[in-house]
Order: structure tokens, then sequence, then C-alpha cells
């Protein structure tokens, strides 16, 4: 007596045709794939860049951000400080405003360092909390190095770097955990003016509030009162002073759409010419009673394999690319990604419903093939 | 609508036409043929005279363009709908001249294909296919793909599917066109004996008198005729 197995079930006839024509079936799965990468690996960034601005805003337990209302990149806002100070001394929910100014420098080979303008002697309220190494700024020529900047300059405490042609004193290494700030360097505030020569201006306050102040209703009282103030209480408000990260989820989509639309007709291509080279198959599976939907959903079946197995190569790339793209130098500063089960999913949606969409015209012709002439045809 | 069903005919044909090229070729000239149920017979007759045609006409997968055509209770002339699928599925079983096996399957799976289509339990489908390569002496063959089998096994195989749904009526093309002369003879004592035991409705087409002499009534057909 033969062994046992089990039935033959479309699933297995699916399974056994796509394995039939692997080199076929891996590239139109790398296809669909890519369109999944995009997905997985644009969002694991944008997640990442999401995160890292959320944990920026409500560093050391500071509750808002204070910019310039009415400007198109955060890193643009213009506030005057002392202007700016006087007005937080009117509002009693405000312990204390912490008085930042943001500017790119180029730091020895690091062509992009984000660098934090910080007053000396608010100490007290700033990262010095995270230092992992020597102490916080005791001089307007000494400098705090983010650890993620450190490693990438090779620098440590004692060591000297040069902006420009002026050489600083590291004073100190830190460490947050957030990128943005691990890939900045720390000036004093009056250097960090002169060096760009915004004398008087920082881009921002962080506000230290009161225990019981509600920081949504805050911002929303501030900034009626100060229109020329765009208060910031988590990721969310930031559109107010930045729209980098509504245009990178934009990105996202658009970039996802055209790979996986692509995708789409790879599988029309593929199943069209798998369907020409088994007229005759399809042929006897309608001459041995199978009914055109049934031709259909094997067709479909088939394009659908095609999709999981392009979303699963698609996802491990996603996170080989996303993770490799944040070892780069010249990002490694910026980018943390970081993974929610949303974008696998919205990839996995996507990825299995445009395959079935690109089956649609192959297998309404399987469906269409005549069971006489096909076991006529060669 | 379906003719209702009469227990002694399997086929009834009047005046079957089946043109090609527009009308220049008249595969199938108004033909009347009448089968009981349980009876074998022989279609002969030079190439291109149209037995296959008639054949496929009968198994649902040619239509006709003029006539009436009733088999096994399903009117198969002047409807759309999916009489000639459900007809397949149900009431016949067909064998080709070339074994038309998907290259694919194994012998087991290839048995299977039709009890899919029939809406059959994955169980019931695996136990049928096991009995059938079992009756048909390939058991031990059944996890061989096409191309591992001989002529006469994969024929013999797509006698199996032909079977898988227990059809009352067989329809063979050329069965034994392409075997040799010692497999062809085996071939058609398992046919026989199939049909014996099944007391299935045999119509096989071949231009062979020895495979003709085997069935209780002969039909000669000449340019699309019976003659």
């Amino acid at each position: 007596m033969m062994d046992g197995g089990s039935a033959l079930t479309p699933l297995k006839m699916t399974l056994r045709n796509l394995i039939r024509r692997p080199m076929r079936t891996s590239l139109t799965a790398l296809g669909v794939g890519v369109g999944v990468v995009a997905i997985v690996a644009f969002s694991a960034i944008v997640l990442g860049l999401r995160g890292s601005t959320d944990a920026s805003i409500h560093m050391n337990d500071a509750g808002l951000l204070v910019f310039q209302a009415g400007i198109a990149a955060d890193i643009l806002s213009a506030l005057d400080e002392d202007d700016t100070r006087r007005k937080l001394a009117e509002i009693p929910e405000v312990r204390f405003g912490l008085a930042s100014l943001w500017h790119l420098l180029r730091v020895e080979q690091q062509p992009f360092c984000l660098a934090l303008g910080l007053r000396i002697e608010d100490a007290e309220w700033t990262e010095h909390e995270d230092l992992i190494a020597g102490r916080y700024l005791a001089s307007n020529d000494e400098v705090l190095l983010g650890s993620v900047l450190s490693k990438l300059l090779d620098k440590g405490v004692g060591d000297t770097i040069r902006i420009g042609s002026e050489p600083y004193r590291v004073a100190g290494v830190f460490h947050t955990g957030v990128v943005f700030n691990d890939g900045a360097i720390i000036v004093s505030l009056p250097r960090l003016q002169q060096l760009a020569n915004k004398k008087g201006q920082a881009t921002t306050f962080q506000l230290y509030l009161a225990d019981d102040a509600d920081p949504y209703a805050l911002a929303e009282r501030m900034e009626a009162r100060f229109p020329e103030w765009a208060v910031v209480a988590d990721v969310n408000q930031y559109d107010k002073v930045d729209h980098g990260l509504a245009m990178a989820d934009s990105l996202v989509w658009a970039v996802s759409f055209v790979a996986l639309v692509v995708g789409s007709l790879i599988v029309t291509n593929t199943m069209w010419m798998s369907v020409l080279e088994r007229t005759r198959e399809i042929g006897v599976l309608r001459a041995v009673g199978w009914s055109p939907g049934g031709i259909v959903r094997l067709i479909v079946l088939e394009a659908v394999g095609v999709g999981v197995l392009g979303l699963a190569v698609g996802c491990v790339l996603g996170v080989v690319l996303a993770e490799t793209t944040a070892l780069m130098p010249v990002t490694q500063q910026f980018i943390d990604p970081q993974y929610d089960w949303a974008p696998f999913l919205r990839a996995a949606v996507i990825a299995v419903a445009l395959s079935a969409l690109g089956a649609v015209l192959p297998a309404w012709r399987a469906s269409r093939i005549s069971p006489a002439e096909a076991l006529r045809y060669e | 609508m379906n003719d209702p069903p009469d227990r002694n005919v399997m086929v009834s044909t009047r005046g079957l036409v089946r043109h090609f090229e527009g009308g220049r070729v008249r595969a199938v000239d108004g033909v009347d043929l009448e089968v009981a149920a349980g009876e074998s017979v022989a279609i002969c007759g030079p190439s291109g005279c149209g037995k296959t045609t008639l054949l496929n006409l009968i198994a649902g997968i040619e239509r006709a363009d003029a006539g009436t055509l009733s088999v096994g209770g399903f009117r198969l002339t002047g409807r759309s709908d999916g009489a000639p699928d459900e007809l397949r599925r149900s009431v016949v079983g067909l064998v080709f001249q070339l074994h038309n096996l998907l290259p694919n399957l194994t012998a087991l799976e290839n048995v299977q294909i039709p009890m899919i289509a029939a809406g059959l339990a994955p169980r019931l489908r695996h136990e049928r296919g096991v009995s059938l390569l079992d009756r048909i002496g390939l058991a031990a063959r059944a996890h061989a793909r096409p191309p591992m089998l001989s002529g006469g096994e994969r024929q013999r195989v797509a006698i199996a599917r032909a079977m898988a749904n227990e059809p009352p009526l067989l329809l063979a093309d050329e069965p034994t066109g392409a075997l040799d002369s010692r497999n062809g003879q085996r071939l058609l004592d398992l046919l026989s004996q199939l049909q014996r035991d099944t007391h299935t409705t045999l119509i096989i087409v071949t231009h062979d008198a020895a495979v003709a002499s085997r069935a209780d009534r002969t039909i000669q057909m000449l340019d699309g005729r019976i003659v």
C-alpha cells in the first residue's frame, strides 16, 4: 500500500506552479518586494525622525517648545532672546525657558553637524545630566560632543577640534539616546550667535512647566497672547514650525505607490506569460470540469503567492536598508530607524492587493480559453 | 432546461452540425446518433472525417452550430450557461490521445484534479485517488511525476483521472494512438474492464479496426456524416 500524503488543493497547485519556474517567480517577487522595501525602510526612517523629534521636545522633562510663528522650517526660527525671556516671565506656569540656537556647522571632516548654542549659566537645565565623560561648558572656547559625533570624529574629552579655523577644546561627551542630540555639538550660545551671525537670537525656548500645568492648553493660550510665537506640545504639532515630517510621510507614500504599481505591472507581465505558456494545461483543466471562475481563482492565487513572497523579501530587505542607511557616516547623526506594526501591515495589504490586481487581466484571459482550442494548442 | 433523464439513453443527437472557417469546413454535418446507457460504441473513419469534433461536441468542449444534443440529461444546444462545465464535472470523463497530464503534479495529484472541480472534500479526493491508482495497477507510482512515467503508465493515469468523478460516460479519443501495440492492448483491456465493472457508457474514437472490434457497436464516419 502506498504511503499517505495530503490531498491536492488549489493552494498546493499554486505552490507547484510557483516553484516550477523559480527564477521567474523570484524576480517577480523581487519586483513586488521593491515597493515593500520602500514602505518598510522609509517608514522606519520617518518613524525614527518622529520619535527623535518628540524625544527632543520633551528632553529633560521639558513641556513645550516656543518658535517664531510662520516659519517654513524649525531651524529658520529667529526669536529675540531678551524679548522672549521677558514675555516668558509673565507666564506663571513657566518655571524656566532654556534658550537654544540651532545652526548647521562643518566640524572637522563632518560636512553637516547640528550645533546647539546654550548658555553656560543654564547648565542646571541642560543635558549635562547625560554627560558620560568630562564636564559641562565652562568657557566660550569649549564644546560638548554628542556620543555619535564623538565616535564619528574620534575625539574625546581633552581633545581639540576645529570649527572653521578656530580651535575648541572638548570639555565633555554626552549621550541622550536621541540621535538628533547625540549627533550634535553643543557650543556656548554667545559663541554660536557670533559664528552664525545671529547676535541676540535664539531658535527656540524649551519650557519647563509647573507640575500642574496642562501643556496643550497652555500652548493655545500662549499663542493667543503672543501671536508671533508657535508653541509646540508634541510631535503631532510640529508641522506648525516644520513640514519636513509631513513631507517625508507624503514622500513615503508617493515612492511606495509608484514602486508597487511597477511591481503590479511586473506581476501582470509574468502571469500573462504564464497563462500563455500553460494554455494547453488550462484547457485540460477546463476539459475535466473546471469552471472559468475556478481558473480565475487559480491564477489570482498564484499572483497573491508571488505578492506574499515579495512581501517577505521586501520586509527583510527594508529593515536591512533602513539599518544600513543609519550606519552611514553622513546619516547616522540624524537617522535612527524605528519600527511599528502599521507600516508592515500597510505593506502587506498593498502588496497582496496590487498583486491580485496585476493578475486580473491574465486571469480573465485564462478564463476565456476554449478547452477545444487549447487542446489543439501546441 | 435539461431534458428529463432517460435512464436508457446516454447520448442523443439530431441533425448535429459543427462548422469551421466560416462554414467552409463542415466537420460534423447533420449527425443523428443515439447511445444507450452502458453501451460501448466505437466511432471510426479516416483522419479529418469529424470523429474528434463529434466527441468534443458530446463532451461539451465544442459548441454545436445547429441541431440538438443531449448528454446524460443535459441539453447542450441552444444555451450559453455553465451546463458544459457541469456536464464534464458530473457526467463525462475524457481520455485524450496524448495523456495531457500536468507535468508538475504527481500521478496521484493528477487524478485528483477533476475532484477539486466537483467540490469533493480533500480527504475523499485523496482516498479515491489512491483507490483509482491501485485499481489501474499504479499504486507504487503514485508519487511519480509524468516525466518519470512510461507512455503506457501516463495513459493509464489519464484513464484514472477520467474516472475520478465516477462519470457514467467515458469518452476516449484515440487512447492508444501514442502507444506501441503491447501497451495499446493493455490499455484497451483496462478500459474494457473498467467499463464492465462500473457499467459505464464508453464512446471511443479510433481509426484502428482492432480497437473498434472490442466495442458493442461501430459507427463509421465520412466527411462529417455517419455512413
